[in-house]
């Protein structure tokens, strides 16, 4: 009877005491108090996952923090390591953040993540280059007790500690929702994808379709006449609308998965002197630029975006788990998206086409990046 | 008699290497333009026939190098890279201003000469094969346009320079095009009136037995190397003028289009044989393909299957025809 009394006791004891624990860390968690913690807003990252405990990885600052990013081959990379350079300015706690790039190659980032290991890092922020290729590298960090966190793209095994990934069907579906609401599910349209046989490119294509058959009918009134893959690029988008609009009279729709398309269809349809139908884009600059100088002209159109400043997100993740808070084990990131009425404020004429307006960057690191140099009027 | 060998030189020169090839390359061409307009009567109306030109320009600019560098027995992988720099030089030092045009452009084609010179040299002078050679140059080349542009490029195209991507001369015929079949007319006569072109084709079919007859085959390999640098560095500023902002993300394959229209015009991926013409009309049988494809509405799986079936029988009739 005592014993068990004493058992009980004690459980309840420990029981609280993990939860003070707990309570406290949260109270004290230099994210929440140093930034806006992101982790705690679902409408920005939904905890689909399990929640982890962390406190085998609680460790007293300075940290060592690690990031291995997949490639700076585009501005969409680039920003990502603007974002999490910036959010990581604001925590004092960090002594050293590491930032390598494996520009795309998985031989380099299995040595650079064996570099991290070595360098004996606190933690490691990774956007996996392949989702198989380096998943040997990726357990050598978890045995060696380094919490990982791993965004953008997605590794096929689970000893992270967690992941946040953005759902393309997400994506697709908000572009697809908008474009079946403004044809009110009847029309003609065509279809500009990525690369066919790419995950992002399948998936967000997926969500038109999920989209189109949530149709009342189904999707019987709306008719693909064409579809093509147009890389994410403007000159490929834009050959591959000239030709759709020279064999179709009449299209009512554009459903792109890429800003740059997007932009090729509408100098398409401008040098074909036809009408401009509302489109589906991105949050890049260019396409904002185009879509707002053409509003007042009636122009319709909507963006989605896969936001750069994901990478913040997985930073403060890593600093959660560093401080012994609980973690769900897979963020899925929500679909920002751009209407109408709020693109005045996302888009940045001194800026260059490529930069990506769904940003929280710094005024200063955001003109570094971008900010055109004055052009000349005359 | 001097009639008799005027007409005779003349049917020579119709004989020659340059116009030889023409009728087939266009005979399929033609062929594959009506079964467009089968399909899709509007899709062969003269704007759309003239916008299939000016979609091919780009992509022909290139191609042009890419016969030259295959008619000398070689292989230049290293246009798309080429292309890309020099979009992204242009826009940046262009930076939306008039009075950079001229000296950006002069600077653009001079640095693809510089390119152009060290492919040649590394083939030439230090033996590297062409294949590596090049695969080398690509591969610095793009690295060296991503440091420039810090991975996000700037810079925009004035109106003046757009013109000649996306403009129209008279309102209707697309500047780009003119520039093509202009730059196409002025390489074939090159090709056809100098030494030089008959010492490509010697040097392409039989290096030794062209060294042995006096021909400078060093010399004459660098600078289809050269050449095809500076038309890809053409290609790359006609291409910015076309988009108007400098970016690294180039949706065309401009190594596998380059060569593909040059084989598809008739140009021997062995080296010896080749025209200018026929690579005009191989660009535009892609253009018409692509048109074709798009009409068909396939998925793309199909769509990728159509255009390599399309595009291996065109290669398999040419090569009977050829024997």
């Amino acid at each position: 009877m005592n014993v068990r009394k004493l058992f009980v006791g004690s459980a309840l004891v420990a029981a609280a005491l993990s939860l003070g624990a707990v309570a406290f860390a949260q109270e004290d968690d230099i994210v929440s108090m140093q930034s806006t913690n992101y982790l705690t807003d679902t409408t920005i990252a939904d905890p689909i996952g399990e929640m982890i405990e962390t406190l085998q990885f609680q460790k007293e600052p300075p940290y060592t923090i690690g990031f291995i990013n997949w490639s700076t081959a585009n501005s969409w990379t680039v920003q990502i390591v603007e974002e999490v350079r910036d959010e990581a300015t604001l925590y004092p706690q960090i002594e050293e953040f590491i930032i390598v790039s494996s520009e795309g190659d998985a031989d380099t980032q299995i040595s650079q993540i064996e570099d991290m290991i070595v360098r004996g890092v606190d933690a490691l922020l990774l956007i996996p280059v392949s989702p198989d290729a380096i998943v040997p590298a990726v357990e050598e960090a978890a045995d060696a007790g380094i919490p990982v966190v791993v965004f953008a793209a997605n590794v096929n095994t689970d000893v992270y500690v967690t992941k946040l990934l953005a759902n393309p069907v997400l994506f697709g579906r908000a572009g697809g929702d908008w474009l079946m609401n403004e044809l009110e599910c009847q029309g003609s349209i065509i279809v500009l994808n990525g690369v066919t046989g790419i995950s992002t490119s399948d998936l967000r294509r997926q969500g038109l379709q999920d989209a189109i058959e949530a149709c009342p009918d189904g999707g019987e009134g709306i008719t693909i006449l064409a579809e093509e893959d147009a890389a994410w690029a403007y000159d490929q988008g834009r050959l591959a609308t000239e030709r759709m609009l020279a064999a179709y009279p009449e299209i009512d729709g554009v459903w792109s998965q890429g800003g740059a398309m997007t932009q090729g269809a509408i100098d398409a349809f401008e040098a074909a002197g036809r009408d401009l139908v509302p489109m589906t884009g991105e949050d890049n600059n260019g396409f904002l630029l185009a879509w707002q100088e053409r509003l007042d002209d009636g122009f319709r159109a909507m963006s989605a975006s896969e936001p750069t400043w994901q990478s913040r997100v997985a930073l403060q993740a890593a600093l959660q788990i560093l401080q012994g808070i609980p973690v769900n084990s897979y963020y899925e990131l929500q679909v920002p998206v751009i209407f109408e009425d709020t693109v005045d404020q996302y888009v940045r004429p001194e800026y260059s086409d490529a930069y990506w307006a769904n940003s929280r960057l710094s005024q200063e690191a955001a003109d570094a990046l971008y900010l055109l140099e004055e052009e000349a009027s005359s | 008699m001097a009639g008799m060998t005027t007409a005779r030189a003349g049917l020579n020169r119709l004989n020659s290497p340059v116009f030889r090839l023409i009728p087939r390359v266009f005979f399929a061409l033609i062929l594959m333009i009506v079964v467009l307009g089968v399909l899709s009567p509007r899709s062969v109306e003269p704007s759309n026939l003239l916008s299939l030109i000016r979609q091919g320009a780009t992509i022909g600019l290139v191609a042009i190098g890419q016969t030259v560098v295959l008619m000398s027995g070689g292989l230049d992988l290293s246009v798309g890279s080429v292309v890309i720099l020099a979009d992204v030089l242009g826009a940046q030092l262009i930076n939306g201003r008039d009075e950079n045009v001229v000296p950006v452009v002069l600077l653009v084609l001079a640095i693809g000469v510089v390119i152009g010179l060290v492919n040649g040299l590394l083939i030439t002078r230090f033996k590297v094969t062409p294949f590596i050679a090049t695969l080398g140059t690509n591969l610095i080349v793009f690295g060296a346009a991503l440091i420039y542009s810090g991975g996000a490029p700037r810079g925009s195209i004035p109106d003046s320079f757009r013109f000649w991507g996306n403009g129209f001369v008279a309102g209707v015929i697309p500047t780009a095009a003119l520039v093509w079949i202009g730059v196409t007319l002025v390489i074939a006569l090159l090709l056809a009136r100098t030494a030089y072109g008959r010492q490509l084709t010697a040097v392409g079919s039989n290096r030794r037995a062209a060294f042995l007859s006096g021909v400078n085959d060093n010399r004459v390999t660098l600078l289809a190397y050269v050449f095809s640098a500076l038309m890809a560095s053409a290609g790359g500023l006609l291409l910015v003028s076309f988009i108007g902002v400098g970016t690294l993300e180039v949706g065309t394959d401009f190594l596998l289009s380059s060569i593909a229209a040059a084989v598809i015009g008739g140009t021997s991926f062995e080296g010896g044989r080749g025209t200018i013409w026929g690579t005009f009309g191989g660009t535009l049988f892609l253009m018409v393909l692509y048109s074709i494809l798009t009409v068909l509405a396939l998925p793309t799986s199909g769509r990728r299957i159509a255009e390599g079936l399309i595009i291996l029988i065109a290669l398999a009739l040419y090569s009977r025809q050829q024997e």
